[in-house]
């Protein structure tokens, strides 16, 4: 009887092991594949040649490979959505966890959720039919599919990930916190953002590297934004990011130098995201243990 | 066609200069491979020296990114081309199906069944190439907006 239960005990623990290996393999599979694929062009191209050069021009008669206008368009314009949208994300965080009576703050709950729903095409459907010609209007240029439309979208698109997220975090500060404060004579607003906020800070950095992975990873809705020429970035010109590089292309890209280029991009790609996701989880343990 | 290719090369940028409003030309295109740029750019000789302000990855997207911008051009199938965007004509030849299958339209590419040379096709091969040039695909063909060769 007793050994029965241990054996299916340890059945248990071992399918769970299998289900979690599931996910560390694939991670391990797509790095393997990435570095594999993406590693000859690099070495054909050159390492500094591919990085820094400013030209891309793949199906020209003498084709050339430089991604630094991708490489500072992804970081211009994630750097874009998230000076946008994580300002608007936080306050909206703090108004919904702390100060919103019930009824609203279903309402806008739901509508947060809704958003995190659309798809990303949606998302560049609308902006290329509104945004894009909006922005030709207001600023008086000739064509609004651009860096700055780009961001917008990106901006809008990481709404909700950072409001979920940083308002699951200040929900769950501990009650005495703010009530102690509040007893020593702080105002709400005071205890907001000076206990609340710093009490919940990792989980709002969190939420911003949520933000920047998606806004760094998106390509549909900015492939129909942004007008996908190969330029250094500029905010009314039209640009092509990290991602649309390999995605335009890819359709169409036979086998060869060009094709291996487009995998050596989404490389750097993935380490940019590994980079990012470093960089905040050191931060965020920092913050943690300080 | 000239004026066409010094457009989509940016030795003309405005519309006044070919007799518009002072507008700046936006230059719509596709992506690179994209097998109507490479129709566009061999008819009209400017093959890797397109100014694109737009690289879009669908015929659709470029009627639709076109027909939001009163300053744009693009090129796309004859089969796509819908009301919201205004055909031009080029030497005076307005396109349609007449005027592709006669040749007076010049920006026009045909597409071409391959078949392997000295060998002989599988019947079921042979049977989709028969159809495929008969009369009665024909009127299919036409009916997706393309040109058909009877």
């Amino acid at each position: 009887m007793k050994s029965r239960k241990r054996l299916l005990e340890n059945t248990v623990h071992g399918i769970f092991l299998i289900l979690g290996l599931i996910t560390v393999g694939s991670v391990l599979l797509i790095t393997v594949y990435l570095v594999i694929s993406g590693i000859p062009a690099i070495r054909e191209i050159g390492l500094v040649k591919f990085l820094f050069g400013k030209t891309w021009d793949s199906s020209a008669a003498e084709p050339q490979f430089g991604i630094l206008p991708f490489i500072l368009t992804s970081v211009y314009g994630t750097a874009g959505a998230i000076l946008l949208g994580v300002p608007v994300g936080f306050f909206t965080a703090v108004y919904l966890a702390k100060a919103a009576p019930a009824r609203l703050k279903s309402v806008v709950s739901q509508a947060v959720s809704l958003l995190a729903g659309i798809p990303s095409v949606v998302y560049g459907l609308v902006g290329m039919l509104v945004l894009v010609p909006g922005i030709r209007k207001v600023f008086h240029v000739a064509d609004g599919a651009s860096l700055l439309a780009a961001i917008l979208v990106l901006a809008v698109m990481i709404l909700p990930s950072i409001i979920k997220v940083s308002v699951t975090a200040l929900e769950s500060v501990p009650r005495e916190y703010e009530d102690a404060s509040l007893a020593l004579g702080a105002t709400p607003t005071e205890t907001w953002f000076r206990v609340s906020v710093p009490a919940a800070k990792s989980g709002i950095a969190a939420a911003v590297v949520l933000g920047v992975g998606r806004a760094i990873g998106e390509a549909m809705a900015v492939m129909m934004v942004s007008g996908n020429v190969a330029n250094m970035p500029s905010l009314f010109q039209s640009v092509r990011f990290l991602t649309t590089a390999v995605a335009s292309e890819m359709a169409y890209a036979g086998a060869g130098l060009q094709r291996q280029a487009l995998f050596s991009i989404a490389l750097v790609l993935y380490l940019f995201i590994m980079l990012i996701n470093a960089t905040l989880n050191f931060f965020l343990k920092r913050s943690r243990e300080g | 066609m000239e004026t066409i290719a010094q457009i989509y090369t940016g030795q003309i940028t405005n519309w006044k200069e070919v007799g518009g409003d002072d507008a700046e030309i936006v230059l719509i295109g596709r992506e690179s491979n994209s097998g109507t740029r490479d129709g566009f750019e061999t008819v009209t000789g400017t093959a890797d020296q397109c100014k694109y302000r737009q690289e879009l990855t669908s015929t659709g997207d470029v009627i639709t990114a076109v027909s939001q911008n009163p300053g744009a051009i693009g090129y796309a199938s004859l089969a796509s081309v819908k009301d919201s965007v205004k055909a031009l004509a080029v030497g005076g030849v307005t396109p349609s199906e007449a005027t592709v299958k006669d040749g007076s339209y010049a920006i026009q590419r045909p597409f071409v069944l391959v078949t392997k040379t000295g060998t002989a096709l599988s019947e079921t091969a042979q049977s989709f190439f028969d159809f495929v040039t008969s009369a009665e695909a024909a009127g299919i063909i036409s009916d997706a907006g393309a040109v058909p060769v009877h």
